[in-house]
């Protein structure tokens, strides 16, 4: 097999990130994709089966959906269930396109507050960044949100704002409260070859009509353009290494269930706060005995997923709430920061967001279910009378959060699968119930006549982060402040694994952001690469 | 009934019988109607099968161990003793409820639309300077005392 400049594992965000730029910067890449590719005309948001798709063939949970390119995941210890997509665009093809970045404090959490880590780094080194990918990712929004530094203006005109957000602005102006209208990675018009948003509402389904910046749209036909070679169907099972200590390439089953090595210069890995962790304890070698990069015992430890809550307000005025953006509308940063007087550290960003159609308002958005007349009166009083504050908390690192190899769960390829323990903080939970009490505040001040809260929801494991950390001490750390293993020179992790804290905002932007930063350095630095 | 398609051990007899049960899950309330008075039975279920063919099983056990004719206590009991069985039965049956065009017609309830949006067109938040409001209170976020300095300096990063 022809070696590569570069092997990357995982087309999803960052992996697409890095593909493009380093293919379009003359390296030959290779990325292998457990997954395939989706046609954006088998999503199933413009048919009459959506909701019932969305539970299954959909769904974000990729045990409950249990496709050839998932890989199963051993919950049986974690209060939150983590999801993802495998494919080509990753878990971009289902997410929201929420698009907030970490606030400049929550890049010195230590310093602010004495909890969990400092980054190495800082809001404005990244904020560049952050900017590079706003453009390439087609981001909506307006510019000078006071919760963030001035800055550019987003490269697209934000999205309109339905009515009941406006109700909510203005009770928030009221009770002298923060609000913005959403900043999503979606095209509020034609843009790069993309169509602008017809907000059906399903945004998280996969979006048909190529508006959403997931990267499938983005990054990849401009990947491919420059070069790049995208081998989908391909399982990374081990990335193997030689005896200088270097990385060599992957070994991966591919589609047909043979196994092949694909040899690299470099080796980069964009699998996942659990697929890279999970990959790296795979690569269990005579070198490298607990898995490859972990002389500092991180890798696996430090498992953030955001712990989420849910307010919705029921309003007796029909607002047709089942369209829109999905996506946020507004955004809402007024809790985000740490407040002595509160009895947690940190905050929360809320989103507000459409609440999906009858089937969804009749199995009750996460309660009991309920039949006879009082179905009827629950669809009667939720189908498009309501509106959701979506509330991520920021979730701060635990080494008892953990990602490790599960002893019998495997693949469908035979490979172990991971086993997640993970338990939602005291300091998580304080945080939900103050965040929830506050949005419901909100919701009621803009007339709505009965909130219904939800302080923490267990399928919401969107954001995987933190198991393979960053830092610039490689004693407690994996990888230094440029992604690169402190292990292996030639190793690079650029997903969210390698958050240093979680913050408490949707966190492809920079996920996003900082894998553009590490794929420039690696460029920068080409030439004192040390190679195998 | 329906002559369209018919998964295993689907036959009238049985989905005379689930249409019993789904009366019971959705009754004629108010101007909605009852399950089986949109044909819930019949090309409602096919379709909901034809999605969820995963739950074909698990709702061919529940429909089949439920007293018949059903009543509420039966429901509740089958949804204790086999709650994966019951909540296929009500995705099944709910989500074919609520494909049907009579049903969503009573609930003005189109489907996810494509909307045309006008970018153009002036924010009502704009237009009220409602976002003047949040501007003018003025930055919210912590600012580090390292990052102002070295702004303060021109520093370049």
């Amino acid at each position: 097999m022809t070696a590569a400049d570069v092997l990357i594992v995982g087309a999803g965000a960052s992996g697409a990130v890095a593909s493009r730029r380093l293919a379009e910067a003359g390296f030959d890449v290779v990325c292998l994709e457990q997954g395939e590719r989706t046609d954006p005309g088998a999503y199933r948001g413009a048919y009459d089966d959506w909701e019932l798709t969305g539970l299954k063939q959909w769904t974000w949970d990729p045990n409950v959906r249990g496709a050839r390119a998932d890989y199963p995941v051993d919950v049986s210890e974690s209060d939150i269930d983590p999801l993802m997509f495998n494919g080509v665009g990753g878990s971009t093809v289902q997410f929201a396109a929420q698009w907030p970045r970490l606030a400049p404090s929550d890049f010195r959490v230590r310093t602010l507050d004495g909890v969990a880590d400092d980054w190495p780094l800082t809001y404005r080194e990244l904020q560049p960044f952050y900017e590079r990918s706003d453009v390439d990712f087609g981001v909506s929004g307006i510019g000078g949100d006071p919760a963030y530094p001035p800055g550019a203006e987003p490269p697209l005109p934000p999205l309109p704002l339905p009515e009941v957000a406006t109700h909510i602005a203005r009770a928030h102006n009221r009770l002298g409260w923060h609000w913005w209208p959403g900043t999503n990675a979606i095209a509020s018009r034609r843009y790069r070859g993309r169509r602008p948003c017809v907000q059906r509402g399903t945004c998280a389904w996969g979006c048909g009509e190529g508006a959403k910046g997931s990267t499938d749209q983005t990054h990849w036909p401009d990947a491919e353009r420059f070069g790049a070679r995208l081998v989908t169907g391909a399982r990374v099972r081990e990335i193997t290494v030689d005896g200088r200590g270097l990385a060599t390439g992957a070994l991966y089953v591919d589609r047909d269930g043979h196994e092949q090595h694909q040899p690299a210069s470099v080796v980069l890995v964009a699998a996942n706060g659990i697929g890279t962790p999970r990959l790296l304890l795979l690569s269990k070698s005579e070198r490298f005995p607990d898995g490859l990069a972990n002389r500092s015992g991180q890798v696996g430890k430090r498992l953030m997923m955001h712990p989420f809550g849910t307010v919705i307000g029921l309003f007796d005025r029909h607002w047709q709430s089942w369209q829109g953006h999905w996506g946020q509308s507004l955004q809402c940063m007024q809790f985000y920061e740490t407040d002595p007087e509160r009895d947690f550290v940190r905050g929360a960003k809320w989103g507000l967001q459409p609440t999906g159609g009858p089937l969804g308002a009749a199995l009750g958005f996460g309660g009991d279910p309920v039949w006879g007349t009082a179905l009827h009166e629950r669809v009667r009083t939720n189908l498009g009378h309501s509106i959701m504050w979506g509330i991520i908390g920021e979730d701060l690192p635990d080494e008892d959060n953990t990602v490790t190899l599960d002893g019998e769960l495997v693949d469908p390829d035979g490979i172990p699968a991971p086993r997640i323990r993970y338990r939602v903080s005291e300091n998580s939970r304080r945080l939900l119930k103050f965040q929830a009490a506050r949005a419901a505040e909100s919701l009621s001040e803009a007339g709505a006549y009965e909130t219904v809260v939800t302080p923490q929801v267990r399928g919401t494991g969107w954001h995987l982060l933190g198991t393979v950390r960053m830092g610039d001490d490689p004693e407690t750390s994996v990888v230094d402040r440029w992604c690169r293993s402190h292990d292996v020179e030639n190793l690079y992790v650029i997903d969210g694994s390698v958050f240093v804290t979680s913050g408490g905002v949707n966190p492809t932007a920079t996920i996003s952001a900082l894998a553009l930063r590490a794929t420039e350095r690696l460029i920068e630095t080409r030439r004192d690469q040390r190679v195998p | 009934m329906t002559d369209s398609w018919h998964p295993d051990g689907f036959d009238e007899a049985f989905r005379a019988r689930l249409a019993r049960i789904a009366d019971v899950l959705v009754p004629a309330y108010q101007e909605m109607p009852a399950a089986s008075s949109v044909g819930i039975s019949g090309d409602l279920l096919d379709k909901a099968l034809r999605a969820r063919p995963d739950l074909a099983g698990d709702c061919r056990r529940a429909v089949t161990a439920c007293a018949d004719p059903p009543s509420a206590e039966a429901l509740e009991r089958l949804a204790a003793t086999d709650p994966a069985g019951f909540s296929a039965l009500m995705v099944l049956v709910l989500g074919g409820y609520y494909i049907s065009s009579e049903v969503r017609k009573l609930l003005h309830y189109a489907g996810q639309e494509a909307l045309r949006i006008d970018i153009g067109e002036l924010p009502a938040y704009i237009e009220e300077e409602l976002i003047d409001v949040v501007i003018d209170r003025g930055p919210i976020y912590r600012a580090i005392p390292t990052e102002e300095l070295q702004d303060q300096r021109g520093t370049s990063w």
